[in-house]
């Protein structure tokens, strides 16, 4: 019946698509073996899972970061010394604790080479990050799970075009081919968000193609099936909720992915546009100063060092949490 | 397998080494070869076809001009005459003597029929010439470009070395025009017989230097012309431009010797002007520094919306930090040191955010969209100041980065809503500016779309004076109506030039047209 291809097989190589990706995914499926953990505990996982990642301290430490980040991105208005856009032309790359100019206090982290107050626009500049990664992820996951369901369930021709399609993906350089539709599109912070998303469904939909044809030759598809359900049906309310572990960790693990992406393309002048305030477009507008002035992109690169470091933290104790047999 | 493996390793590691040593060898051989660079690919070296400082620079070294400006001033000197043309009482005719034995650099020599073709050649409809203006006021000009004629009627070759020019009406700048660099003298037999692309890619002229090589985006590099004229020069056995788009890459190479010449990065100006390690060569020259409105843009028809930007902008404070001082203040559209130019007659818009405010709320606008576009990948520091201060006055300003061949195709079909630009002066007079940006005849290709009837008269009228104190009452009136009443642009400031030289490189001329000449530069002690 179809192709019946170990799933393992494909899961290994959706980590190294081309030797050195940017946006790296970590295995968290190769040794998953779905529909497993579903027959032996149903419900329970999830409940099970979390009493294992709140024993992962760095895990912990990770989801904590992340929450404070949420925190703040949703609160930068408040928490913001100044407007990230203000400028003081006077104090242009002033060190950090330098008096304002206006009065209001000082610029603790400096200021940039437009005279803007780092800290503020590091504030801002989470918005974009988590905006990034949660949108980007979000359309690789639209689209990847949806092939790669459709791939999996029906096997066959259709299998076959999707999977050769999502092997093109793979022959791209990931970077490479996210500027290029970048120069397609233009520069701006949206276009990041449909380039992201675009480059990284072909890893999500193997990952889902892999786990459908596992589980559709279980009993209780077989079950659901003998009941008369539409396809529809038996994917979405039998074989996706099962495979619901491996695609959360897969999500948790491309965000931070996506997060350097976005960064990179910044970096490259393609992404955030002025004044709007990036990690990335940061770094590229310190670029001039990295001699004279290295603070001014030490700053931003220590935000988006932290922010990946904590969601792949996460995501690495998400994936030991969900597999089942890690239990004792 | 393991001897195998062995030979790639001694293999891998040779080609490691062996471009090592090679590098050591190519320098030292090449010493009298001066290392400059371009920061984009010449689209070819025909200096008809193109008007970028690039192309001008290069055809100063290609080719050369009838008259030309003497070092680095703004008189003017023969180069290919024999002496200045002598002119006929009633302004229209020319008289021109060539300098004799004149070769191009594949031997043939260079005579009146070469000045010919290079004219007919600009004005030719449907040809490559780009600067048709140039030789319009010549008789006969505008027939060739409407294409009912083919040759110049205002041209009369008397012998090989002499010829005589007679202009359709008595125009002074005239003169001036021959010494920009698109007027160069090019070889006339030999683009008849090869044709204008090749022309381009493999140019031959009478300039101190000769192509030798071009590889695309990597580098161009000229050699000495054995035939050329003056005497004991070039001093340079050749210039070789590498292609570096990246400004920090050049800024670095300069700084570790691998090249002579170098723009100065604003973030290294102290580093490199107090360092002594440097010659730092500084020039006043023939630019302004400017915001230009499009006429047909809807949200910018109200002059007092117009008015309202050119308050709100602190052009001082810019001046100061961003371009760390190195400039004067604009207060006229053409630059002062260009003779009927008085820039003390005229006030400039001083920063003044609250009356900004009064007139956008005057003309109904409390909040405004506005879109300005530019060349290149990331927005100049000064429009993201520009952006900042007119937001503070409800003006938000979307910045709309386009590269330099769709930016150029939208300007001339005159979309371009804004644009911070520059303008370098071709030559040292008022036209050069104001009849290129607000003509209506012109406007629209600078997508100024402007369009005004008493100015283009007042323009019409400046060409056919010569008396200089009527011109010059001519264009300040001019200066008050564009800048001032219809404020159809914002002149903002005049930038000085800066360029960093190593230490043992002497003898570059920086003009204030922006095109510089190494006809005269040395290395060392040699030369001297």
């Amino acid at each position: 019946m179809g192709t019946t291809v170990p799933p393992t097989k494909y899961n290994t190589r959706r980590q190294t698509s081309n030797g050195f990706s940017l946006f790296r995914r970590t295995a968290l499926e190769s040794d998953t073996e779905p529909g497993r953990m579903v027959l032996t505990k149903g419900t329970g996982l999830w409940v099970d899972s979390w009493h294992r990642l709140k024993k992962n301290r760095p895990a912990m430490a990770g989801l904590a970061f992340i929450i404070i980040l949420v925190v703040v991105a949703l609160t930068a208005p408040l928490l913001a010394p100044v407007s990230p856009y203000a400028q003081e032309l006077d104090l242009r790359l002033a060190p950090p604790g330098t008096p304002r100019a206006d009065g209001h206090g000082v610029y603790i982290l400096g200021a940039d080479h437009m005279g803007r107050d780092i800290l503020s626009r590091i504030i801002y500049g989470s918005r974009i990050s988590l905006a990034v990664g949660l949108v980007s992820e979000f359309i690789v996951s639209v689209i990847g799970i949806t092939l790669g369901a459709i791939a999996g369930y029906y096997g066959g021709r259709v299998d076959n075009i999707i999977m050769r399609i999502s092997d093109i993906m793979f022959a791209f350089p990931d970077l490479l081919f996210a500027i290029g539709i970048m120069f397609a599109l233009g520069p701006s912070i949206f276009n990041v968000f449909i380039a992201l998303g675009v480059v990284g469904w072909a890893g999500m939909a193997r990952l889902v193609r892999s786990q459908v044809i596992a589980l559709k030759e279980m009993d209780f598809v077989e079950a659901a099936r003998a009941q008369g359900l539409s396809d529809w049906m038996i994917v979405t309310r039998h074989i996706l909720p099962n495979c619901l572990g491996p695609i959360i960790v897969s999500i948790s693990l491309g965000i931070p992915g996506a997060i350097m992406g976005e960064a990179g393309l910044s970096f490259l002048g393609l992404g955030a546009q002025p004044p709007l305030a990036s990690w990335g477009s940061m770094i590229y507008d310190a670029r001039p100063y990295f001699t004279t002035d290295p603070l001014f992109s030490v700053f931003p690169g220590i935000a988006i060092m932290l922010t990946v470091f904590a969601f792949n933290l996460f995501g690495d104790g998400l994936r030991d949490a969900l597999d089942p047999r890690l239990k004792s | 397998m393991r001897k195998f493996r062995f030979a790639l390793v001694l293999f891998l590691v040779a080609l490691v080494l062996i471009p090592l040593g090679g590098c050591g060898q190519t320098q030292t051989a090449q010493t009298n070869i001066l290392h400059d660079y371009f920061s984009q690919d010449p689209p070819g070296f025909d200096p008809q076809a193109d008007t970028t400082l690039m192309i001008y620079s290069l055809a100063r070294e290609l080719f050369s001009t009838l008259v030309r400006y003497k070092g680095n001033t703004l008189e003017l000197e023969p180069e290919l005459l024999a002496e200045m043309p002598t002119i006929s009482p009633d302004g229209l005719t020319y008289t021109f003597k060539l300098k004799q034995g004149v070769k191009f650099s594949d031997g043939t020599e260079l005579t009146s029929k070469d000045v010919k073709f290079t004219m007919e050649r600009m004005l030719m409809k449907g040809g490559v010439g780009q600067s048709p203006w140039l030789f319009e006021p010549i008789k006969g000009a505008k027939e060739m470009e409407d294409g009912t004629a083919t040759e110049l009627a205002g041209f009369k070759i008397i012998d090989p070395y002499t010829f005589e020019i007679t202009l359709s009406y008595p125009y002074a700048p005239f003169i001036e025009y021959l010494a920009v660099p698109s007027a160069s003298i090019l070889p006339a037999d030999y683009i008849t017989k090869v044709g204008n692309d090749e022309f381009s890619n493999h140019p031959i002229g009478t300039g101190p230097f000769v192509l030798d090589s071009w590889t695309h985006d990597t580098e161009v590099v000229l050699k000495k012309n054995p035939n050329y004229f003056e005497p004991g020069l070039p001093k340079l056995d050749g210039i070789d431009y590498r292609i570096i788009s990246d400004d920090a890459t050049a800024n670095l190479e300069f700084e570790n010797g691998n090249l002579d010449v170098s723009s100065i990065p604003s973030a290294k100006f102290d580093e490199w002007t107090k360092s002594g390690k440097y010659q730092i060569l500084e020039s006043t020259p023939l630019n302004t520094y400017y915001l230009l409105f499009n006429m047909k843009n809807h949200a910018l028809k109200d002059v007092r919306v117009r008015k309202a930007i050119a308050y709100a902008i602190d052009k001082q404070k810019i001046l100061d930090t961003i371009l760390l001082g190195h400039g004067t203040l604009a207060t006229t559209f053409v630059t002062p040191g260009i003779p009927g130019v008085d820039p003390s007659k005229f006030p400039g818009y001083p920063y003044d955010p609250e009356k900004a405010k009064q007139l956008l709320h005057d003309a109904g606008v409390d909040h405004l969209s506005l879109e300005i576009w530019q060349i290149g990948s990331t927005p100049p520091d000064v429009v993201v100041a520009i952006q900042q201060q007119l937001a503070e006055v409800g003006i938000d300003l979307k910045i709309t980065m386009m590269d330099r061949a769709a930016f150029r195709q939208a300007r001339a079909n005159g979309q371009v809503p804004m644009n911070y630009g520059n303008w370098w002066a071709d030559f040292p007079d008022p036209d050069n500016y104001m009849y290129t940006y607000f003509h209506s005849s012109q406007s629209k290709s600078m997508s100024s779309n402007y369009n005004n009837p008493k100015v283009d008269q007042l323009l019409n009228e400046a060409r056919t004076t010569t008396d200089p104190a009527k011109r010059a009452a001519i264009y300040q009136q001019l200066e008050q109506i564009i800048v001032y009443d219809d404020v159809a642009v914002v002149p903002l400031f005049h930038l000085k030039d800066y360029l960093a030289v190593q230490p043992d490189v002497h003898g570059v001329i920086m003009h204030p047209t922006g095109v510089n000449s190494y006809r005269a530069v040395y290395k060392g002690n040699q030369g001297q």
